[in-house]
């Protein structure tokens, strides 16, 4: 089987997708225990790994990469692609004019997710920062390659501050393995030579380096960030493994001078290998995904049909509530509960009534249900798109309470005194169920969406009612909430 | 974090109070409904249907007294045609009793007036006793009218004061009044026994007749001077009225009075219970029969005009139905009806038939 330069970007970019899970300490500290295992380090004297270090720096100095346009092309058609996905995003979310303006305004970028701790999220945050990275290491790169036209050394990205992140260790720190994927474009002089310091000394500047890892690549995103941090130091062991690299690069180079591509030809066969090895020892699929929960507080607002028909009119309705909310992978799970106020303008019962008795007396009097107070629960499932989340579930509600505008005429007196009253249910019923679908988008610690729904059971009491029950009347929820980790 | 899960606690908190500290009003929203009270059948062969609340139909209720006997009534009218009905109360000697617990056990008779005597008030009777042996004559007086001298009738069932004032063969007058019970069952009765002596010495006691009794006590001139079956007293000279109050174990309670004279042992008078044992006995006593008025353009028919022994009152069922306009309780008589009633005035009967559920009060 051979692998062309696209199938492993996409599956290295799918593989990167998927991912979501949080970083914990005890992972991390097996993931080490399988690096000393794979790479052994131990018994190495400082005397050899300088010795290491020097041919490593002699090799990659030597190392010589001629500068083709085609590659370049086939590098902006990959940024350009991803460009257009997020595209594609906003302008699917610009269909909720809310959600729109609040995130025009806002600005926020992708990387400011609040999942900081899922690497999922990280790993978009990463790929978008990468390619950010990358096209501005590139841009660089070309001013470079334009002064020399040839460049050595392995892939280096700068962030744009000076700080200049080793593509590999970008690399180990998105596949949590020990994934030595080979330079694919070398990108400066320069910035290969940076790279080289730091390999010949890498305890130097590691704490600085993780430092400028975090500013770089993953502004507020610890997780991720202790992963680089953490990963340093085992530069040095993979070290060893590099050598073993460039050595077999440097007999390759020892026939003269090699292109960019030629050296992605050349290594695809260890890369396959690599990759295969990797998967076949630390599955993808086998990944366990934690579970998240947080909780949140949530206000509301909605448009109904009437609860009745014939009617013209609309009710509208508002509340709040609390919920939790928990995520395993991309599906997002939601329980929470609202107490809600709808408000009504057609709930009218108009009636006379003969009272018999000694004689007889007949009083018309007119009901008029104003506001019905309920309370409602959300139960949904969702799935997650970034930030983006489309929801399915079901709101089971309760009506407790009503306010009810109550008037009484006599035979004689038809202008009869209005009294407000609380609690009058009888033209209501109290047991609702709408199944609903929904889209959330996730702004901060903040989540804004939209929810249709449909009433399915009856929801007055027609003998009470003026009018019938309007067969699945739909109505719309737009509601902001306020997610809180109680977890660290 | 923290303050969050204060503010959610302290939030959820609030609203739960909000929501439970709504006042909870009741609507009193009237209901429509069956009417209550209807009377439908045939008079003649006329039929009728009267439901009260419909075309200005109402149900009166009342309680009318025929001499000072209550005749607990209801009338349904719709201003043209009315039917009234009315039951006697019975068991006029027990006050205690509820009327309304025995009428729905009953199968009521109707009444019937005729002029048959019940009572006769003889001067005669008293004479012949030996406290009134000096009596000259009586004028004698119901329900303070004048009926007669010496001798007097009373022809419909109540309960009358009956005043006898006394004129003794010297020219001394007295007033002597006792409570007289014509028509109706009695339960119990009894009567005072008392001679007096010189210097206004008193010897009383209670003549039951065979009647348990529960209490007795006695008065003079309407002070209470003793209590207990004999009375042992003096009394002033002058003529004074001897008063006893008996209290049966059955619930009859009557009240009864004598003449005498504390000066003079020849001015005195038996109380008026002879009278009572030598009334006819009465073929059907009134107790708890009931009467028919029925009005019909502008004519009155009335069912005591005519005898209705062949007739017949069948109440199905009485429960309290609800006070009326005047406070007092009224129940709702379920009743099949077949009676004859006669056009006042005249000899015409008319057969009556009907099915009602009628409003009377009770009190």
């Amino acid at each position: 089987m051979s692998w062309t330069d696209e199938e492993i970007d996409k599956l290295f970019q799918d593989r990167a997708e998927d991912l979501s899970f949080e970083y914990k300490n005890d992972y991390w500290n097996e993931f080490n225990s399988s690096l000393s295992d794979a790479i052994p380090t131990a018994g190495i004297d400082a005397d050899a790994l300088s010795e290491i270090d020097r041919m490593y720096q002699e090799e990659a100095a030597e190392l010589s990469f001629e500068y083709k346009h085609a590659y370049w092309q086939e590098m902006e058609a990959m940024l350009a692609r991803s460009q257009s996905r997020d595209f594609l995003w906003y302008a699917t979310a610009a269909v909720f004019v809310g959600l729109l303006m609040f995130n025009l305004f806002t600005d926020v970028p992708q990387s400011n997710f609040d999942n900081s701790r899922t690497l999922t999220s990280s790993l978009e945050s990463l790929t978008q920062g990468g390619s950010e990275n990358t096209s501005d290491a590139n841009e660089k790169a070309a001013g470079q390659v334009e002064e020399g036209n040839v460049f050595t050394g392995d892939l280096s990205l700068d962030n744009g501050v000076g700080d200049v992140i080793p593509d590999p260790i970008v690399n180990d720190a998105i596949n949590g393995t020990s994934l030595n994927l080979e330079p694919i474009v070398g990108i400066g002089e320069n910035n290969a030579n940076k790279f080289e310091e730091r390999i010949v000394d890498p305890s130097v500047d590691d704490v600085n380096e993780s430092e400028n890892s975090d500013r770089t690549l993953l502004p507020g995103d610890n997780t991720i960030i202790e992963t680089i941090a953490r990963k340093r130091p085992d530069a040095k062991e993979s070290m060893v493994e590099r050598k073993e690299l460039n050595n077999a690069l440097n007999d390759e180079l020892a026939i003269g001078s090699v292109d960019a591509l030629q050296t992605r030809t050349v290594e695809s066969g260890k890369i396959e290998k690599d990759i295969v090895d990797l998967q076949e020892k630390y599955p993808l699929s086998d990944l366990k995904l934690p579970t998240r929960s947080m909780f949140f507080v949530e206000l509301n607002g909605g448009l109904s049909q009437s609860l009745i028909t014939p009617s013209d009119r609309m009710s509208y309705s508002a509340g709040g509530g609390i919920g939790a909310q928990f995520e395993k992978g991309r599906f997002v799970f939601t329980t929470g509960v609202n107490a809600n106020v709808s408000f009504h303008d057609d709930l009218v019962l108009s009636r006379q009534a003969k009272v018999y008795g000694f004689g007889s007396e007949v009083f018309k009097y007119t009901l008029k249900y104003d506001q019905i107070y309920s309370l409602e629960a959300n139960l949904s499932v969702g799935y997650r798109f970034g930030n983006h989340r489309l929801n399915v579930g079901v709101r089971p509600s309760y009506a407790f309470g009503s306010k009810v505008g109550f008037t009484q005429h006599s035979d004689t007196d038809e202008t009869g005194e209005r009294q407000t009253v609380y609690g009058h249910m009888d033209g209501i019923q109290r047991l609702g169920v709408k199944p609903m679908i929904g889209y959330a988008f996730d702004i901060r610690s903040f989540t804004i969406g939209v929810n249709v729904g449909a009433q399915l059971m009856p929801a007055v009491n027609e003998e009470f009612i003026n009018g019938k029950n309007n067969q699945l009347p739909i109505d719309g929820q737009l509601y902001i909430r306020k997610n809180i980790s109680f977890r660290r | 974090m923290k303050m969050w899960g204060r503010k959610i606690v302290v939030l959820s908190t609030l609203s739960l109070l909000s929501l439970t500290a709504c006042k909870k009003d009741i609507v009193e929203i009237p209901e429509a409904n069956d009417p209550v009270f209807r009377t439908s059948g045939t008079m003649g062969a006329e039929t009728f249907e009267i439901v009260a609340g419909d075309n200005g139909a109402y149900m009166h209720t009342m309680t009318l007294v025929e001499n000072n006997v209550d005749v607990f009534s209801g009338r349904i009218s719709d201003g043209t045609f009315s039917v009234e009905m009315g039951i006697y109360d019975g068991n006029v000697d027990m006050p205690a009793v509820q009327p309304a617990l025995l009428i729905g056990n009953l199968s009521p008779s109707f009444s019937l007036d005729s002029e048959q005597p019940l009572i006769k008030l003889s001067k005669a009777e008293l004479a012949s006793m030996a406290a009134g042996q000096y009596i000259d004559q009586i004028e004698w007086f119901v329900n303070g009218d004048f009926v007669g001298l010496n001798e007097a009738v009373i022809t419909r069932p109540g309960k009358y004061e009956v005043c006898a004032e006394i004129m003794y063969l010297d020219g001394a007058t007295a007033s002597l009044c006792n409570e007289i019970i014509a028509g109706y069952e009695l339960s119990a009765n009894y009567m005072i026994d008392f001679s007096i002596a010189e210097a206004g010495a008193l010897t009383a006691s209670i003549d039951n007749m065979g009647n348990e009794m529960s209490a007795v006590k006695w008065f003079v001139d309407g002070d209470e001077i003793w209590s207990g079956e004999f009375c042992q007293t003096s009394v002033t000279a002058g003529p004074h009225i001897l008063t006893s109050e008996v209290r049966f174990v059955n619930g009859v309670t009557r009240r009864k009075s004598a003449l005498i004279d504390g000066s003079n042992w020849q001015h005195a008078c038996n109380d008026f219970t002879i009278f009572e044992f030598q009334a006819p006995t009465p073929i059907d006593a009134r107790d708890f029969n009931v009467r028919l008025l029925i009005e019909r353009n502008g004519k009155q028919y009335s069912s005591e005009l005519v005898n209705n022994e062949n007739s017949s009152v069948s109440i199905t069922g009485i429960e309290y139905y609800d006070d009326n306009a005047n406070g007092n309780p009224v129940y709702k008589i379920s009743a099949d009806v077949d009676a004859m009633v006669r056009e006042v005035g005249t000899m015409k009967n008319v057969p009556v038939s009907f099915s009602t559920i009628f409003g009377i009060e009770i009190k």
